[in-house]
C-alpha cells in the first residue's frame, strides 16, 4: 500500500494548536467528522480515546499513530498533524510527540486497517523522513512530500 | 566500582550473597528480624546489619535502601519478603529481587505478582530444585523456564550438546513437536533470531516456546542423551515431591512415591492415580528392599528433614541405585555427606543464592524473559475488539523476524500459530520480540502485561 493513497490534502494540519492528548484527539476528531459524513466527531472520540487508554500509540522519537475502527465507514481515512512544541502522549522513551498520523478505518476491514497501520509504521521508522516533514509549513507542501517519499 | 546492596533475611541465601558481595568491595546492609543474630553477622562479615522486621519502613530507613543498587527479600517469610519489596522501592531502592517458597506462585501468577509487587526478580527456591532435579534425572538440559499463559506455555532455555538434533539440521528440516517453536538461539550471550536455513552449534542454548503438554516430546526430541526410562522412587510426599513427581509423570516408566504419613499417602494416592503410593519410611533399609528400590533408575529424597533425607540417599546409594539426590536446606554438613560418598546434594537456598548472583553478575539482566540486556522481550498480550491484530491472520500481519507470534492460547487451547490462522478477540497471544520492534508491538497488539494475568 502506497502511504499518499489515503491522504488528502484537507486532513493535514501543519500547526494544529493543541496542549494535551486529548485536545489533540478532540481536535483531530472534530475535523474528520467534518471532511465525512459517516463519522460523528464524538464517536471517533471516544473510540481514538478508548485506544490510547489500552495503551499509547506513540512510537517513539515524537511520532504517535492514533487509530480506530469504527461502523458504516467505507474508506480509510488518515490525518496528519503537526503540534509545533509537541504534547506528552505517554510514549516509552518520554519524547513529546509532535508528529501524528491519525488512522480511522472500518470495523469490517481489519486487514486494510492493519495494513495502513504497518505502512505509516514503516515511514515513520526513518527519522529523517519524519525530520523532513517538521520542515515543511503548508498542507499542500506536506502532501506532496508524503507522496514523494512514501511510494 | 562499589555498589550498595541491602540483604532482607541473615538465613542461608542472604548469608551467603551478604558474604560475596561485601568481599567483592560493595557495602551492604543485613536486616533481619532476629537481632541476637547481629554477632554472628557482624563477627563473620564486614557489612552493616539493622535489627527488625524489613516489611516496616523504619527498618527500611535505617537500613537506607533508598539508595541501593539492588534489594534482596530472601527472608523465609514470602509475605514479609513481598511487601518490603514494594517498600524499598519506593522508597527509591533501584532493583529488588525476592525470593518465595511455593513454586505455584511463579509457574501461574509470575507476571502479576511481579507487576504488582515492582519486583525485577522473582524467584522460588521450590522451582529452582524442582529444574534441577529434573535435569539431573532426565538428563535435561534446562537452564530456566519462564511460564506464561498461566503455565500452559513455557519459554525454555536449553543447552544444546553435541549430537542434538538442532546442531545437525538447518531449523525447516527439524520437525518441532506439535505446539512447540525455536524462536531463537543463543551464541556466547548473543541472541540470534535463527531463519529457516540457520542451524544451532554445540555449546548454544536454545529458546524454545512451547505449550506445557509437549514440554515431554520437546526435550526428547532436541536432547541426544536423554536417560533411558526406568521407575523413579521419590521419598517423601511434601509439595517438592508432588511438583516433581507430576513433573516425571510422562517422562519415565513409573513414579513411585514413599511417604511415612498415612492420611497424607492416602490423599497423595488419591490426587496422583497414575503413580504408586506407598506408605512406609525410607529409612527402613527392609521396606527399601521389599519394594525392591535396587531396581529403581533413580532415587530423589525429598522428605522435608535433611537427616532423613540423607540417610535414605546413603541407603539407595548403598543398594545400587543409579542416581541418588537429596534435598537438603541445611548445607552447613554436607561436605560430611560428601565423604561418605553421597555427592547429589541439592540445596535449594543455595540454588536461589546463585540465581541471584548471575543476576547480579550479568548486570541485573534478570530472566530469559527480559532477555540478554533487553535485546528481546516476551509479551503476553490479550486482544480485544480495538487490537488491530484482531481478525487478521498471520500472514496479513506479516511480522518481521524480530516479532515472533509464537503462541496463542484461545480458551483452554494454545497452538503455535500457522500463517493461515486467524487471531481472534479474546486471545491471549505470547510474542517474542526483539527490541528495535518493540514500538510496533505496542501498536499493533495493544494492552497491559496485567491483562493476561488478571483475566
Amino acid at each position: 500500500m502506497e502511504l499518499g493513497s489515503h491522504i488528502r490534502p484537507e486532513l493535514i494540519f501543519p500547526a494544529l494548536d493543541v496542549n494535551s492528548q486529548k485536545s489533540l484527539l478532540r481536535a483531530v476528531a472534530k475535523r474528520m467528522a467534518a471532511s465525512h459524513p459517516d463519522l460523528s466527531e464524538d464517536e471517533l472520540y471516544a473510540k481514538l480515546l478508548e485506544r490510547e487508554e489500552l495503551e499509547s500509540t506513540a512510537f517513539g522519537e515524537g511520532v504517535a499513530i492514533p487509530h480506530c475502527k469504527v461502523d458504516g465507514l467505507e474508506d480509510i481515512l488518515v490525518a496528519v498533524a503537526v503540534v509545533e512544541d509537541g504534547i506528552d502522549f505517554g510514549a516509552v522513551d518520554g519524547e513529546p510527540v509532535r508528529v501524528f498520523f491519525c488512522i480511522v478505518s472500518s470495523a469490517h476491514s481489519p486487514v486494510a486497517h492493519l495494513q495502513c497501520l504497518a505502512t505509516i509504521s514503516r515511514w515513520v521508522k526513518s527519522r529523517s523522513r519524519v525530520q523532513g516533514l517538521l520542515e515543511l509549513e503548508t498542507a499542500d507542501e506536506i502532501y506532496a512530500y508524503l507522496n514523494e517519499t512514501g511510494g | 566500582m562499589s555498589q550498595r546492596f541491602a540483604v532482607m533475611g541473615a538465613g542461608q541465601v542472604g548469608f551467603h550473597l551478604a558474604s560475596i558481595l561485601s568481599k567483592q568491595g560493595h557495602s551492604v546492609v543485613v536486616i533481619d528480624a532476629k537481632a541476637e543474630l547481629r554477632g554472628r553477622v557482624q563477627q563473620k562479615l564486614d557489612v552493616g546489619f539493622v535489627a527488625g522486621n524489613g516489611a516496616h519502613v523504619p527498618v527500611l530507613e535505617a537500613a537506607k535502601v533508598a539508595d541501593c543498587e539492588l534489594f534482596m527479600a530472601v527472608s523465609s517469610n514470602d509475605e514479609a519478603n513481598l511487601a518490603a519489596a514494594v517498600l524499598a522501592k519506593r522508597l527509591g531502592a533501584k532493583r529488588t529481587v525476592v525470593r518465595v517458597g511455593v513454586a505455584q506462585d511463579i509457574t501461574i501468577h509470575r507476571r502479576l505478582y511481579a507487576e504488582v509487587f515492582g519486583i525485577d526478580l522473582l524467584l522460588s527456591t521450590e522451582l529452582l530444585a524442582t529444574t534441577h532435579i529434573l535435569n539431573h534425572i532426565l538428563g535435561h538440559n534446562t537452564l530456566a523456564v519462564e511460564y506464561l499463559a498461566k503455565g500452559k506455555v513455557q519459554l525454555r532455555r536449553v543447552l544444546l550438546q553435541e549430537g542434538s538434533v538442532l546442531t545437525k539440521r538447518s531449523l525447516r528440516d527439524v520437525a518441532m513437536p506439535k505446539g512447540s517453536l525455536v524462536v531463537a538461539f543463543f551464541r556466547h550471550d548473543e541472541l540470534l533470531v535463527p531463519a529457516g536455513g540457520d542451524r544451532a552449534k554445540p555449546g548454544d542454548d536454545a529458546l524454545i516456546l512451547c505449550s506445557s503438554e509437549v514440554i515431554h516430546k520437546v526435550e526428547r526430541m532436541i536432547n541426544p542423551r536423554l536417560k533411558p526410562r526406568g521407575t523413579v522412587v521419590i521419598a517423601g510426599g511434601g509439595a517438592t515431591a508432588y511438583a516433581v513427581a507430576k513433573a516425571l509423570s510422562r517422562q519415565v516408566d513409573m513414579v513411585k512415591i514413599l511417604e511415612n504419613y498415612r492420611p497424607r499417602a492416602e490423599e497423595l494416592a488419591k490426587m496422583l492415580p497414575d503413580f504408586q503410593v506407598l506408605y512406609g519410611d525410607a529409612t527402613d533399609v527392609s521396606f527399601l528392599r521389599a519394594e525392591r528400590l535396587q531396581e529403581a533408575k533413580a532415587f530423589v529424597a525429598l522428605t522435608g528433614h535433611d537427616e532423613g533425607n540423607l540417610m535414605a540417599s546413603l541407603l539407595a546409594q548403598e543398594l545400587g541405585v543409579e542416581k541418588v539426590i537429596a534435598l537438603v536446606d541445611r548445607t552447613e554438613t554436607s561436605h560430611l555427606w560428601r565423604k561418605l560418598g553421597l555427592m547429589n546434594i541439592v540445596s535449594p537456598r543455595l540454588l536461589a543464592a546463585g540465581r541471584i548472583q548471575d543476576y547480579i553478575t550479568s548486570g541485573f539482566s534478570s530472566n530469559i524473559v527480559s532477555l540478554e540486556r533487553g535485546k528481546a522481550q516476551v509479551f503476553e498480550r490479550r486482544l480485544v475488539a480495538a487490537s488491530p491484530a484482531a481478525g487478521v491472520t498471520l500472514a496479513e500481519i506479516k511480522p518481521p523476524r524480530g516479532v515472533i507470534v509464537g503462541a496463542v492460547a484461545r480458551g483452554d487451547k494454545v497452538f503455535v500459530p500457522r500463517g493461515e490462522d486467524r487471531l481472534e478477540v479474546g486471545d491471549l497471544v505470547i510474542l517474542f520480540v526483539q527490541e528495535e520492534h518493540v514500538p510496533m508491538v505496542h501498536l499493533l497488539f495493544p494492552g497491559r502485561s496485567s491483562d493476561k494475568a488478571i483475566a
